[in-house]
């Protein structure tokens, strides 16, 4: 049992459970500025910081795929979307040279988040779902990229005990 | 930021079978539905723990960002119970007589579908879906389709179903359509019936008697009465008995003046806006629609709602040139975001019905 729990796949699933569980209980009631704010989304983008591209987009890739199980929306949209910011956070985290600061964490988490949010509803728009990109999405963007931003630092620990990295790795 | 091959092709991997996944799902794929329920169920025990932990956060939260706002509407409602209370005893009446006319005359009401309350377990997770889920779900016979209702009026309708839950898309969302009335009472500039309606008396029309109701209290009750300005506060002590007495209103109805009704479709307009109403027809009668009327659902034998299930009032007209008519938005009757308990009528469109059985 100990050795099941000390494979990084089953630590994901088990972190994207509990996440997904605090998404659709407390964080789709509370809503700052009438904004649900997205914690896969969020451990997407710090994925990418903790771990690089390629670990960014598998962590994005599955924890979307839990999300898209649970949601009404398009299958793989989610998971589409969450791997890509995943992959694209942590290719800007590796190609910036000034190391692991909490502000740099923040503003790539926020930057991630953000942009997540609006290629969520543009990949949306495209496929067919219709008033996704409206004049509310830019607000959306926002707050869910500033209330990510904030707690980034926070998610690191998580994402490096679930990843089985060191402090240093990425 | 050059990509290397190992890292194009863990992006080609994740577009690919993020494509592949999504294009499946838009077909129409039964594993993928059956996925998705499965994991509704093994979630569902994970979500309950979820919500009793989660609940004294959600309290304190909405205390700390509501406190204000809490208070102003606890007066509001209190205010409005008082008023209401002698218009239900009217209206029920009212009901009344409805039901045996309909009855007399072999005419379908809301009254002979079953519903079944549920309990809203969670709203959508996300801030593209206008939805909740409640705790029904099959095995008390709901099904995809079936239209859900408060007290207040139409909330949305199922768009998934598990055993014991389901998924209710509310009228605000903007895949939400359904086929609508507006009902209104004013009469049509220009008309006969305008000026039929500008020399009646309706002092003629209504005699006016009174319904009693007698009640018991259990601990001292303050009642405030607010009619045509003027305020009466009276106490009841324990134990005493309080009567009240509003007045029943008998009409006579004058078939000539009947409300004007106008069809069209209600959309959803997102958490941004209200639903609106696109016209189907273009007739005369447009001309009438007002702020105020009543929208509710026209049935029919293809329509997912039955006839004459509340929506809300026209809370604005937006003229638009060329033959497609105003636009109408709406204000539905139930607060869509604060939904506690509703209830889903069991009810199959007739084509449907008759298909299957």
């Amino acid at each position: 049992m100990l050795n099941l729990v000390q494979r990084p796949i089953v630590r994901l699933v088990m972190v994207g459970m509990l996440l997904l569980t605090l998404q659709t209980t407390l964080l789709s009631d509370l809503r700052p500025f009438d904004v649900i704010t997205d914690v896969l989304l969020g451990f997407s983008a710090a994925a990418g910081v903790v771990g690089g591209p390629e670990k960014g987009a598998l962590v994005g890739f599955l924890f979307g795929i839990l999300f898209d199980l649970a949601l009404v929306t398009p299958f793989g949209l989610s998971a589409l979307t969450y791997g890509l910011v995943g992959f694209f956070v942590g290719l800007a985290k590796t190609s910036i040279t000034v190391g692991q600061a909490w502000w740099l964490t923040m503003l790539l988490v926020f930057a991630g988040s953000a942009i997540g949010v609006v290629l969520f509803a543009a990949l949306g728009t495209i496929v067919g779902e219709q008033g996704w990109v409206d004049r509310g999405l830019l607000k959306v963007a926002l707050v869910v990229g500033v209330v990510n931003g904030l707690f980034g630092p926070l998610m690191l620990p998580v994402q490096r005990w679930m990843l089985r990295l060191k402090r240093d790795a990425a | 930021m050059n990509l290397s091959l190992s890292r194009r092709r863990v992006l080609a991997l994740l577009a690919l079978t993020s494509i592949l996944l999504i294009t499946l799902d838009l077909r129409g794929n039964a594993t993928i539905d059956a996925a998705k329920r499965s994991f509704s169920t093994i979630r569902s025990p994970m979500e309950d723990v979820g919500r009793a932990i989660s609940r004294p956060v959600k309290n304190a939260w909405r205390g700390i960002t509501h406190y204000g706002e809490l208070e102003r509407e606890n007066d509001r409602l209190r205010q409005q119970i008082e008023q209401q209370q002698g218009e239900a005893i009217a209206a029920q009446v009212a009901l009344r007589d409805y039901q045996e006319l309909l009855a007399a005359n072999q005419l379908s009401s809301l009254s002979q579908y079953s519903k079944v309350t549920a309990q809203v377990l969670a709203y959508a997770a996300q801030n593209f879906q206008q939805t909740v889920e409640i705790n029904q779900g099959s095995k008390r016979g709901i099904r995809v389709g079936m239209p859900v209702v408060n007290a207040a009026g139409l909330v949305g309708k199922i768009t998934s179903v598990t055993p014991d839950s389901a998924v209710v898309l509310l009228i605000s969302d903007r895949n939400y359509s359904v086929t609508v009335k507006v009902v209104g009472d004013q009469p049509i500039p220009g008309t006969t019936e305008e000026a039929a309606a500008a020399s009646s008396l309706p002092t003629d029309a209504a005699a006016e008697t009174t319904v009693e109701t007698t009640t018991t209290v259990a601990a001292t009750v303050e009642t405030t009465t607010m009619l045509a300005g003027e305020t009466t506060v009276s106490s009841v002590a324990p134990g005493e008995s309080t009567t009240t007495t509003a007045p029943a209103t008998t009409t006579t109805v004058d078939i000539s003046n009947l409300q004007r009704r106008e069809l069209g479709g209600l959309e959803g307009q997102g958490i941004d806006g209200p639903p609106i109403v696109r016209f189907l027809n273009n007739d005369r009668f447009t001309r009438a629609i007002q702020v105020g009327d009543l929208v509710a659902t026209n049935g029919g034998t293809t329509s997912l709602a039955p006839a004459d299930l509340v929506v809300g009032r026209v809370s604005r007209v937006i003229g638009r040139a060329g033959a497609g008519g105003p636009t109408v938005e709406v204000e539905p009757a139930a607060d869509l975001r604060q939904l506690n308990f509703v209830r889903v009528v069991l009810y199959i469109p007739p084509i449907e019905a008759a298909s299957t059985g």
